[in-house]
């Protein structure tokens, strides 16, 4: 009995003490508070040699990780006071963990951020520093306006520094152009397009000439298609909707047509390659002619190409067009969070990446071709331009049009884009049906989207 | 008989030493539990977006989740179908295979090493590139069925399909299920096969007299666990068909995932989530009040 | 007529086996091609042998390379699993041999804790331990261990407990045994397969946990495994997707080792005679 009782008192002295330690736990070390609380800028008086320490985010491949690393010991060596703290990964995730940090206050000083994810995040809450207030530290000069306005000015303010360029473009399979007798016309049309799609295809049930899979066609073909169509895309700039029942049917039979014709693959079988179009064995076998895509994924389309020459040329437009449909957006945007104890500091770092020469030649392209034509033109220079990259892109800004209105880019927009889509495809709807649904869906959560941005 | 006798005077003591063993789970519970599950509870009923401070809104995520969401009832569909595909198949392949490999043979370990090796890899991205490429038109699936005389399947081209074959992956990663039934079995004791034996009983009656009633426990315990994980299965549906296509692998775990992080309606996605748990609690419910029909305890069924 | 079944056995299970880990195969196969042949051809055996994946792939990224990555997959995963163990059995015992007040309530609490995804988790917690300073380290897997927050393991050592006739702890008892003596010296011996497995899983399952290491952990050179194999994946560059294949066989093979290590606990039955009657 009283060994019971000594084991007992035992247990539950370690019981006693395991709750104690962790309560001291709680309540000693520091607690951040909201997400909203702001931590007070230091802007004069820091003094010159005080260290500092930044936290950079990105993702990334492993060329892009090593290239964003060399630059950052660069300006560590040239900046003995600053440390960077470099925290990078894949894309998988990214998103759900900078909402979470920002959601915590812990977000990283500067923060690599997807165009897409912008007017989502801002709409919400202020919460990067507003670049235009730094332009002393921040040198936007070479900058282009519009292209700052057209997806980096949101309530006035400009939200990050664009890293690179990016443009939609077709990727040609060199060889297999020349091997089925497909003549390469330097503009294509749709309608171009289709007619040679259908003679591929009948001739070769096993052959497509375009490789286009669902994210393809909900973020770049049929937005394009219907700004080629009426010049306007899916919602204008004060969130009314930008197309109608008319619009919208012609634009899903132009879609069912390409798959009725055989110009694309059936998304069935693409399905599993969404977004990894560089993986799909009709790609890399050679057995499609060309990929519709943004000139940043030319370099890994071209690595999985099994012995075969690439070339680009202008995405598609159709007849009579309204509009080019085509237009150059960021690769991504870098921004300050605003909630940063060391802005300054954070805003020189920035500004050197995008300003100095080393800084600009160890980055390269890896962040797709830099903005500032100074910038093109070191790289040129230096031989570290992709040719075939930088000519895409110089075809797609000889024929840009108007950019969407930051709202086209709404990620719930875009699933309800992508189910209708889906369906068309699939000939689960008709063209007339998809356009009513779309109306209906995109009225009803623009609706929701109106009420709830601050 | 003395001793004894102050064992049951005592046994109130003895069983308030219960609470004592059970402690660290309710100080873990309170500390790491409780606030994130009264968190979400309370986040259900406002619009909570992470980035800035939520309104307190009443039933209306709930009420827009019956009445207005397109995508809330396929998606429990898609679930529900994908729990009955993956854990009875999972549960039959387990036990099967772990009573086949209940014996002395050669190589055991390798087989066991073997069976169990699916299970190691787990969320990789390895896999899901894998999966991807063995289920089309032309992928290793297909060689296997055309090989037998029959039409290649369209796994990703017919949405229910699609859902079979990330079901095939759940069913294919038995390896867990199958350890415990095998650790299951190793706790029966053999003298109740020698005393069968004597009896003169056929294996096959052994299996339902005496292997059966002694693992039901193991079977109800990878039955629960299976059924819950499954309701809440996202990893597979992210990794490879990432909901398509047409909604047809759009499980519930994943529209959380989507309406929490990528369209930022975290008080929508706890609401989803209360609806998840209240559908996961019904079931467990059922399940356990079932206990006594068909699970036999060794330590008299009291609990 | 036995060894007919015996051989009859063995070659079911020698076909079906290889059938089942066929994707195993071809992932190992994989991580020994070139790059440009892992997607575009589906032999098994690659036309080139190339162990460049592995070398390059083990340097790894950036500043850390997998040796780093691995030093802190055991450093995060073998403290969780002894804490889950150690704390699960503990728990379990109370609840599996014990009629205390408030006993269903707390068992019901345990299991609900299991139905709410963790989407939705996460983001209280991840405030909690915020305040509690342990972002970026590993405590947030560890703690939590010590506590008995895993419910599989709590209610797997329960069901095997309450596989075990209570025969046992009341003769132990007449022995002279204090409840924590029949744990160990009763309860535990005869609970080894369960012990066993209830470690393998948590190893292997905190060693493969992707979502909450990703949250939690910010410094590189804190990734485990689980961050370091998908740390080179974009969409928008090259993937080096043979060094990720080269590099998730290489992570299988401590959870292989452990699992066949585990082994010999599976081996051995139990006879509990002379208890009955």
């Amino acid at each position: 009995m009283l060994k019971k009782f000594s084991r007992l008192t035992t247990l539950s002295l370690i019981t006693l003490l395991t709750l104690l330690l962790t309560l001291s736990a709680c309540s000693g070390s520091n607690s951040n508070t909201g997400k909203n609380g702001s931590e007070g800028k230091e802007t004069a008086g820091q003094k010159e040699n005080e260290k500092v320490t930044l936290r950079f985010s990105w993702w990334g491949g492993e060329s892009r990780h090593k290239a964003t690393l060399a630059a950052i010991d660069l300006y560590m060596k040239q900046n003995p006071n600053v440390t960077i703290e470099a925290e990078y990964g894949t894309f998988d995730g990214y998103y759900q963990k900078l909402q979470t940090q920002l959601s915590g206050g812990t977000a990283p000083d500067l923060i690599q951020l997807d165009y897409l994810w912008i007017n989502d995040l801002v709409r919400q809450a202020d919460l990067f520093v507003d670049m235009y207030t730094l332009k002393d530290t921040i040198d936007l000069t070479e900058f282009d306006e519009q292209f700052l306005r057209d997806w980096a000015i949101i309530n006035d303010q400009l939200q990050g520094v664009p890293t690179g360029m990016n443009a939609l473009t077709t990727i040609v399979n060199k060889s297999f152009m020349e091997r089925e007798g497909i003549p390469m016309h330097d503009n294509w049309t749709w309608e171009q397009m289709i007619a040679e799609g259908q003679k591929l295809h009948q001739k070769n049930p096993k052959m497509f000439l375009i490789n286009a899979d669902l994210p393809t066609l909900s973020e770049k073909i049929v937005p394009s298609y219907h700004s080629q169509l009426t010049g306007k895309y899916l919602v204008n700039a004060d969130n009314t909707l930008g197309f109608d029942q008319q619009s919208m049917t012609e634009t899903f039979t132009f879609l069912k047509s390409l798959f009725d014709t055989g110009v694309l693959q059936p998304l069935g079988e693409s399905a599993l390659f969404n977004s990894k179009t560089e993986q799909n064995p009709k790609w890399i076998n050679g057995e499609t002619a060309m990929t519709i895509a943004n000139v940043a994924d030319i370099p890994k389309l071209r690595g999985t190409a099994a012995g075969f020459d690439i070339t680009t040329t202008r995405f598609p437009v159709k007849e009579n067009a309204k509009s080019s449909g085509i237009n150059t957006r960021p690769s991504q945007l870098i921004g300050i969070n605003k909630n940063s104890k060391h802005i300054d500091e954070a805003s020189k770092f920035l500004n050197w990446l995008f300003a100095d020469k080393d800084a600009i030649l160890t980055l390269g392209v890896e962040r797709s071709i830099p903005v500032k034509p100074s910038s093109q033109k070191l790289l040129l220079e230096n031989d570290k331009l992709d040719q075939v990259v930088a000519t895409s892109l110089e075809t797609a800004l000889a024929n840009q049009a108007a950019a969407p209105s930051f709202i086209n880019n709404n990620l719930e927009l875009m699933k309800i884009s992508n189910e209708v889509i889906e369906r068309v495809a699939f000939g689960k709807l008709t063209p007339e049906a998809a356009a009513a649904e779309m109306i209906e869906r995109y009225e009803a959560k623009l609706k929701e989207i109106n009420a709830s941005t601050k | 008989m003395n001793k004894l006798g102050i064992v049951f005077r005592n046994s109130d003591n003895r069983q308030w030493i219960g609470l004592l063993y059970v402690s660290p789970f309710i100080i873990g519970l309170l500390i790491f539990k409780m606030y994130p599950f009264l968190a979400s509870f309370y986040y259900s009923f406002t619009d909570f977006s992470l980035l800035r401070a939520e309104k307190f809104i009443g039933l209306s995520n709930y009420v827009y989740m019956f009445t207005q969401d397109p995508l809330f009832f396929p998606a429990l569909k898609a679930t529900f179908l994908y729990v009955l595909l993956a854990v009875p198949g999972k549960l039959a392949f387990a036990l099967l295979i772990a009573v086949i490999l209940n014996v002395k043979m050669k190589f055991i370990s390798v087989f066991r090493t073997l069976y169990y090796l699916p299970s190691i890899l787990g969320g990789s991205v390895a896999i899901a590139i894998l999966w991807r490429s063995m289920f089309t038109k032309d992928g290793v699936v297909n060689h296997f069925i055309t090989g037998l005389g029959l039409p290649a399947i369209d796994w990703f081209g017919i949405p229910s399909l699609a859902l079979m074959s990330i079901s095939l992956l759940a069913i294919w990663q038995f390896g867990s299920s199958m350890v415990l039934f095998l650790a299951g079995l190793k706790q029966i004791p053999k003298d109740l096969y020698e005393a069968g034996t004597i009896d003169g009983a056929s294996k096959l009656r052994m299996f339902f007299s005496i292997t059966f009633p002694m693992l039901t426990p193991i079977i109800f315990f990878n039955l629960i666990m299976q059924t819950v994980n499954a309701f809440q299965e996202f990893t597979a549906a992210f990794l490879i068909t990432n909901g398509g296509p047409l909604n047809s692998t759009y499980l519930f775990g994943l529209k959380l995932y989507q309406d929490a992080f990528q369209f930022s309606k975290m008080g929508y996605a706890s609401a989803l989530s209360w609806i998840l748990f209240l559908s996961i609690m019904l079931f467990t419910i059922i399940a356990f009040k079932s206990q006594k029909y068909w699970t036999h305890y060794e330590d008299g069924g009291k609990f | 007529m036995t060894s007919l079944i015996r051989m009859g056995r063995f070659s079911f299970l020698t076909i079906f086996g290889i059938i089942l880990i066929y994707p195993i195969i071809w992932l190992i196969s994989a991580s020994f091609k070139p790059l440009p042949e892992i997607f575009s051809s589906v032999n098994l055996i690659p036309s080139r042998f190339v162990i460049t994946s592995y070398i390059n792939g083990w340097k790894g990224t950036g500043q850390f390379g997998f040796s780093t990555f691995f030093t802190n997959s055991f450093l995060l995963v073998v403290p969780t699993v002894i804490a889950t163990v150690l704390s699960s059995v503990i728990v379990a015992y109370g609840f599996a041999r014990f009629r205390f007040p408030t006993k269903n309530l707390f068992f019901s609490l345990m299991i609900a804790t299991l139905m709410l995804p963790n989407a939705v988790i996460i983001i209280p917690s991840y405030l909690l331990f915020r305040n509690l300073g342990w972002l970026d380290t590993y405590w947030t897997f560890i703690i939590p261990s010590v506590f008995a927050t895993y419910p599989f393991f709590i209610f797997m050592m329960i069901q095997f407990f309450r596989g075990l006739p209570r025969d046992l702890d009341e003769s132990a008892v007449v022995d002279g045994c204090n409840s924590f003596k029949i744990l160990t010296h009763i309860l535990l011996p005869l609970s080894k397969p369960a012990l066993v497995s209830a470690a393998v899983f948590q190893f292997i399952w905190t060693w493969n946990d992707f979502f909450n290491s990703l949250i939690y952990i910010n410094s590189v050179k804190k990734y485990p495994i689980s961050l370091g194999l998908r740390m080179s994946l974009d969409t928008s560059s090259i993937s080096n997707w043979d060094q990720v294949m080269a590099m998730s066989v290489l992570s299988i093979v401590p959870c292989l080792i452990i699992f066949f290590l585990a082994q010999r606990y599976f081996v051995e039955g139990i006879a509990t005679t002379g208890i009955k009657g």
